[in-house]
């Protein structure tokens, strides 16, 4: 695996290898936890080089949708899920992806996730950002460093711990560690990013980092974004979809989401009738 | 390419070392019955249990002085080390700030990791003629009474964390409660939190009870090992363990058989005691 | 005014009872060090055991006692290890958990001759090792099983679970994750256990005797006989050999457990301040 050829670009050139963003497509895709239903038959599709937000309240069905993407819901929370679920062509919910332990991995380092609460592994922060590297089998000393620095930059916060690459990752600020959490993902040239409402939390400026963050790698990759914050969403989104109570509402470009929405439930969220 | 290892191969190898305690348990169980269990059919469990004349070399099995023996010298253990080891507990779990608490726990928890053989010299060298000397107790000092001081002192350090546990386990709202309607700090330990702990500190009590039955090598010094069926708590008594340390060394035939079969009685009681124990304790756990 | 004066009587005795019991063992550690440490020396601790031990040191049983535990840890905590990671990462709360969780408690609880008659009966005998470090040494392994499982299994659930999920999320497989980032955080409580377990089998005497034997001379293979220093102990103050040697081993042991139970409890302070 070489250095992250996306990261070391920079935005006006165009992609030199055949590694770009990918597209997502979910037909009559149904999660459910036990006999609850998490999510009901939802028929969507991502396209790529876009930053796609969700928006909707709690329990509305986003986190386990965007979990399921990368097969975490399935793998670690229990889910059951049917239908179909494309990544780039590729039907991820067909078992053999599950089942081989060499396909989950890439899928996983095609399709990297941030959290919602920042999750640093108990490592300094060069060790963060090269743990998925080291995973996959990249051992140079040299190529990991380059790695790193392309990530951590990308991430826009090379400057600021370029110098203290030792120390642990817990040592950082909420926003810095998130901003980590990113750059690790970054780190595993992926093709697609799920964000969790990645800034809940998070001070003004930290959240304004990674809001451009999104938008420099913008074409580059694809971005599914989770957000509680409206604002967030037209700040930063191409396409927005809106779920609700467990159901895929409606999905438009942003400005026309939130201009003129075609569902009532949609415009009901919109104006702050619910939260 | 590393992390393409079959992580079903490590699944199963883990599973393997998992099963390691109970294929343990359960090659000791065949072992002892093994060996000691043709004797203790051919005698009859009843009575050997019963049998109040323990002479291997005239074939005589009896294990009632044995059995009288480990009692005594368990239950005045744990009458004298119950009391003790609950006050501790109660100090530790609701008096003492956490300060003095990282210092007393780890404290006790040393009494536990003296070695049972440096307890029974103490005893030799200490208590066993105090006992003697003492114009109240008298005897020949190695007594039921000298183990079973010993072994309250051993047997602390488990009932205490235990109990510790069972008392700290107690939701802060019963106690607020208590306080709220004017209780001193006795009054809610005594009326509010003790009664709610019962249950894990009857478990307490039975795994201090188990260590005690299953004690061996402070009690062979200072209790006296005698094969008499004891009528005091100054006389000298042997206990079931004992037996079988004692008598280990030389024995051959059936005799050696008769002490697995001692083994087969021990192992049941101890196993009995702990599942007991372990019952109460999930039972509270549940709560 | 009663329910406040019987208020203070019982917090007194409360208070009472602790410090006799912290009094206890202060006078037992006491007794021991005021009378063994004038013997010993370090030609005690070297010189091999003569005249049955009435003369000469403790040397061969230090090194006995070295053996056999090495022996007994080497194997326990492999075993102990991989049952406490299936117990923590692999089962939820199936048949098949409780069963080993049953199965570890019990164990926990046999009595030590018990040990000793299995480690007789199927090391020594049946498997024909002998009395023998080997032999001793799987008996005792036997033993600290159960506490290197549950100190174990207690380590790695202190291990946030959202580490595994963001390592799993790099592309680690689930093994990977365990062993890259859970086991390094759970390894101070690991390594507590691991001590604890050495500490009982040092203070082992009733499952050693009936399978390491008694032989005085220095070990030199895992198939000799040896005398570990709480069998010698025990030999000395049961035969009445001499008064002077047989302090001289107690504060030996004493001190070593001393030192034991003081690195275990550095290690799990170590632990808990990692996660704050």
């Amino acid at each position: 695996m070489t250095a992250a050829p996306v990261l070391q670009q920079r935005a006006h050139e165009a992609p030199a290898s055949g590694r770009g963003p990918a597209g997502l497509e979910a037909e009559h895709l149904r999660i459910r936890y036990g006999s609850q239903l998490a999510l009901a038959p939802l028929t969507l599709a991502i396209a790529p080089g876009s930053i796609h937000g969700i928006i909707g309240p709690a329990g509305s069905g986003k986190t386990s949708f965007l979990r399921t993407i990368n097969l975490m819901s399935v793998e670690l929370d229990g889910a059951t899920v049917d239908g179909v679920l494309r990544v780039d062509g590729q039907d991820v919910l067909d078992g053999r992806v599950l089942r081989d332990a060499s396909t989950l991995a890439r899928l996983r380092r095609d399709v990297g996730i941030v959290f919602a609460t920042p999750q640093p592994l108990p490592r300094s922060i060069y060790e963060n950002v090269a743990y998925g590297p080291r995973i996959a089998g990249v051992r140079d000393r040299a190529q990991l460093d380059a790695i790193v620095e392309a990530s951590l930059r990308a991430a826009h916060m090379w400057d600021e711990v370029s110098s203290r690459l030792t120390l642990p990752g817990t040592s950082l600020s909420g926003g810095q560690q998130q901003r980590l959490c990113l750059a690790r993902t970054l780190a595993l040239d992926p093709r697609i990013v799920l964000l969790d409402e990645p800034c809940s939390g998070l001070d003004p400026i930290s959240t304004a980092r990674i809001e451009d963050t999104l938008r420099s790698l913008a074409h580059r990759l694809t971005f599914v974004l989770v957000t509680n914050s409206l604002a967030q969403a037209r700040r930063v989104a191409d396409v927005t979809s809106f779920f609700l109570s467990g159901r895929h509402v409606e999905t438009a470009t942003t400005t026309a989401l939130f201009e003129s929405p075609s569902q009532p439930d949609t415009h009901a969220y919109l104006t702050g009738q619910f939260g | 390419m590393i992390g393409s290892s079959s992580d079903r191969t490590v699944e199963r190898l883990l599973l393997a070392a998992a099963l390691s305690a109970v294929g343990t348990l359960a090659l000791i169980a065949i072992f002892i019955a093994r060996e000691g269990g043709p004797l203790l059919l051919a005698e009859g469990p009843i009575d050997m249990i019963t049998g109040r004349e323990w002479v291997p070399t005239q074939g005589k099995f009896g294990l009632l002085p044995m059995i009288a023996g480990s009692a005594f010298v368990t239950l005045g253990a744990l009458a004298m080390g119950v009391p003790l080891a609950l006050a501790c507990a109660i100090t530790l779990a609701e008096l003492a700030p956490s300060r003095w608490r990282l210092v007393l726990k780890p404290t006790i928890e040393l009494l536990a990791g003296i070695p049972s053989v440096v307890y029974g010299f103490i005893g030799m060298e200490l208590l066993v003629p105090v006992i003697r000397e003492l114009p109240w107790l008298g005897g020949p000092g190695y007594s039921a009474l000298a183990a079973a001081v010993l072994l309250a002192i051993m047997v602390l350090p488990t009932i205490i964390g235990i109990a510790v546990d069972a008392i700290e386990a107690v939701p802060r709202a019963y106690r607020d409660g208590s306080y709220a309607l004017g209780a001193t700090q006795w009054q809610t330990i005594a009326g509010v939190v003790l009664p709610a702990a019962r249950v894990g500190l009857v478990a307490a009590v039975i795994l201090g009870m188990g260590r005690a039955v299953g004690e061996t090598m402070a009690v062979i010094m200072v209790a006296g090992n005698s094969v008499l069926l004891p009528t005091s708590f100054l006389e000298p008594v042997r206990t079931l363990t004992a037996n079988i340390a004692l008598e280990m060394g030389y024995a051959t035939g059936t005799h050696e058989q008769a002490l697995f079969a001692t083994g087969i009685v021990l192992f049941v009681i101890t196993l009995g005691l702990n599942a007991l124990a372990g019952m109460a304790r999930r039972s509270s756990a549940a709560r | 005014m009663n329910r406040r004066l019987r208020n203070r009587l019982a917090v007194t005795a409360l208070w009472g009872a602790t410090a006799l019991t912290v009094a206890l063992l202060v006078l037992i550690v006491a007794f021991v060090m005021q009378r063994g440490l004038p013997h010993v020396s370090w030609s005690f601790l070297t010189e091999a055991p003569r005249r049955s031990g009435a003369e000469g040191g403790i040397g061969t049983t230090i090194v006995s006692t070295l053996y056999v535990t090495a022996c007994g840890v080497l194997l326990a905590t492999p075993l102990g290890l991989g049952a406490a990671i299936y117990l923590a990462e692999y089962t939820a709360d199936g048949v098949l958990a409780r069963l080993v969780r049953s199965g570890t408690e019990s164990l926990a609880g046999v009595p030590s001759i018990i040990f000793g008659l299995f480690g007789f009966a199927f090391f020594v005998t049946t498997l024909g090792l002998g009395w023998s470090i080997l032999s001793g040494g799987l008996t005792l392994a036997a033993m600290i099983l159960p506490t290197i499982i549950r100190t174990a299994e207690e380590a790695l659930r202190a291990v946030p679970v959202p580490y595994r999920h963001a390592a799993q999320s790099l592309g680690a497989s689930k093994w990977d994750a365990i062993r890259t980032v859970v086991l390094p955080a759970a390894a101070p409580g690991i390594a507590t256990g691991v001590v604890l377990g050495i500490g009982r089998a040092i203070s082992e005497t009733a499952a050693v005797i009936f399978t390491a034997g008694v032989a005085l001379d220095m070990p030199t293979s895992l198939f000799d006989s040896a005398r570990t220093m709480s069998v010698h102990f025990y030999t000395l103050t049961m035969e009445g050999i001499s008064d002077d040697m047989a302090y001289g081993t107690a504060a030996v042991l004493v001190v070593t457990i001393l030192c034991i139970n003081l690195t275990a409890y550095g290690l799990t302070h170590r632990l808990t301040r990692r996660f704050r």
